[in-house]
């Protein structure tokens, strides 16, 4: 639930609702100071815009216009409690834009229009224009935890599952592509899931030593 | 600590001493919280950083402590220093989500490939109406987590020497000031030195009973001691200095010698500092040396704003004495201090030398 890999610019994931939200403008203020242009972008789904320090946050990267890209992945669902039942209106860009953030909102899923639509964003970013969000739908085709469907247990239907998977966007731009260049990339996916597989499975477990460490930083 | 550079330098100045040393030292260190560059300045503890420094690196911030404290975490994470101030400790509570679940893990979940070198500054409050929500102490709370550092100097010297080792440290420190021990004074040097985490310090030596004080009260356990002279009694008293890491081998050393422990806490005894110190010391026992244990704090309530209240609410050196002097000489021998002894007692001013 803490996956992190710092070389490649992943800066740690928290299995704490929306914790990682003023981390990230932490992160931007550094890049502000540093001042190459830099910009931090921070993922939430719909129910990290109900805790109160997605707000304090939005407020103080504008207050400072900081090189922070906000994304909220709204799949419409925090677990397994439905949108209805939290939020008193679907108003999320509009509550966004009130702290002067340019906010849009993508409700497609296609994939070319969300990289359009960040790559706008960045580069306004990157040009000192403060904070930006960008609200993108999205839907979790299987349970919250593990790897089963859970549409037996009826608090949502597959009828909403059909809709988003006729925007399966891996397919979409599968059919896009030339059949040998696709079939070459899947083989390379497919062996690279395979090695990671592989790898975790043979690998051994930490020694008891290893509890110990880490506990402090020298 | 010998230094040609010694001064008389209050509390408040040697902590602003320490930090604008620190900013001027390395470019990272900032400052940042609520009202931290208005004229009052967290009580003097900031004044003039802005005017030095600049406001990138003297802020202040929104009510937004949960956020803010995050932003100091993500700052720190990407190799800055930040220093966050609270005006008092009690608001600590707003940022527990983060200091927790975040600073005080980010090391260890991530595989010890982040650092979260951050310095969280705030004020015990005490006296004049401070009351319910303006006078907690909360150290019992980050102590209780692994990852967080928690430090509680006494005096000026530890003040400035304690802030410097905190602004080095590359873990989140949680740093607990006092309000009353601002004006105190002690010999600071001028030139930059560390206070080292875990080394408790013998204030002053005795055969009968170890003192142990906590902030604040380390200064009430101090004039104890004097109180307690009247009565034939010498007691030791001890400054931990650093409550993670705690240094009990200096105080279970003095507490086999005297045979007696009294801890006295700035905070609730119910699963405080005072109950860790005493825990420790009851698993040191060998068989050999028996050690009788006591512990003072506040009392188990809210703290009232009213004077007459507040005095049955706090620890005070005369009731610290009579408490020392029953463990001594046995519970039937009552004994309090002369109430004018106790008065000018708070005239003491404990200079060193350290």
């Amino acid at each position: 639930m803490h996956l992190v890999d710092m070389q490649h610019h992943v800066l740690g994931a928290s299995a704490v609702v929306g914790t990682t939200i003023p981390i990230a403008v932490g992160y931007a203020l550094a890049l502000q100071r540093e001042g190459t242009g830099r910009v931090a972008i921070v993922f939430f789904g719909d129910g990290g815009t109900e805790e109160g320090v997605f707000h304090e946050s939005l407020n103080f990267a504008a207050l400072h216009k900081l090189p922070v890209l906000f994304v909220c992945e709204n799949n419409f669902y925090a677990i397994h409690t439905p949108l209805e039942k939290r939020w008193a209106t679907r108003r999320l860009c509009e509550r966004v834009s009130t702290y002067g953030i340019p906010a849009g909102l993508i409700e497609n899923g296609d994939v070319l229009e969300i990289r359009q639509a960040a790559s706008e964003r960045v580069a306004a970013i990157r040009s000192g224009g403060g904070p930006a969000f960008l609200e993108i739908h999205t839907y979790r085709w299987r349970e919250h935890v593990g790897p089963g469907e859970d549409y037996d247990a009826g608090y949502r239907s597959r009828d909403e599952l059909r809709t988003w998977q006729r925007r399966d966007q891996v397919t979409a731009i599968g059919q896009r592509i030339d059949p040998n260049v696709r079939e070459r990339i899947d083989a390379e996916i497919n062996a690279s899931i395979a090695a990671a597989v592989d790898f975790a499975e043979k690998a051994a477990w930490p020694t008891p030593e290893e509890l110990l460490k880490n506990v402090f930083a020298e | 600590m010998s230094s040609q550079n010694n001064r008389i330098v209050r509390y408040v100045d040697a902590l602003r001493e320490a930090v604008a040393q620190e900013m001027e030292r390395d470019p990272q260190v900032f400052v940042f919280g609520l009202d931290v560059d208005d004229h009052k300045a967290i009580q003097g503890s900031t004044r003039g950083l802005l005017e030095r420094f600049g406001p990138q690196r003297v802020f202040n911030t929104p009510l937004s402590e949960d956020a803010m404290t995050g932003i100091a975490i993500g700052a720190a994470m990407a190799g800055m220093r930040p220093i966050h101030v609270h005006i008092r400790m009690d608001f600590l509570m707003l940022c527990m989500n983060q200091l927790v679940n975040m600073a005080a893990k980010a090391h260890y979940m991530y595989g010890g490939s982040v650092r979260v070198p951050m310095v969280v500054r705030s004020m015990i409050g005490k006296s004049w109406g401070q009351g319910a929500q303006h006078s907690q102490g909360l150290h019992a709370l980050f102590m209780h987590i692994p990852g967080l550092k928690v430090v509680a100097p006494s005096n000026a010297y530890d003040a400035k020497g304690c802030m410097i080792a905190a602004i080095r440290d590359n873990n989140p420190v949680i740093f607990v000031e006092h309000r009353l021990l601002y004006p105190t004074e002690a010999f600071v040097p001028e030139e930059s030195y560390t206070v080292g985490f875990g080394q408790a310090r013998i204030c002053r030596r005795g055969e009968d009973i170890t003192i142990v004080g906590i902030s604040n009260m380390l200064m009430e356990c101090l004039r104890a001691q004097e109180l307690l002279l009247d009565a034939g009694i010498q007691a030791e008293v001890i400054d931990p200095i650093s409550l993670v890491p705690l240094d009990m081998a200096t105080i279970i050393g003095s507490a086999r010698r005297t045979g007696r422990l009294l801890v006295v806490d700035n905070a609730w005894t119910n699963c405080g500092a005072s109950a860790e110190i005493l825990a420790r010391a009851a698993e040191s026992a060998d068989g050999r040396n028996l050690i009788q244990m006591a512990r003072m704090g506040f009392a188990p309530t809210t703290c009232p704003p009213s004077p007459p209240l507040e005095q049955e609410y706090y620890p005070s050196p005369a009731k610290i004495a009579a408490r020392a002097h029953s463990m001594v000489r046995g519970a039937d021998a009552v004994w309090t201090p002369d109430p004018e002894k106790a008065a000018l007692s708070y005239q003491l001013q404990f200079r060193g030398p350290f």
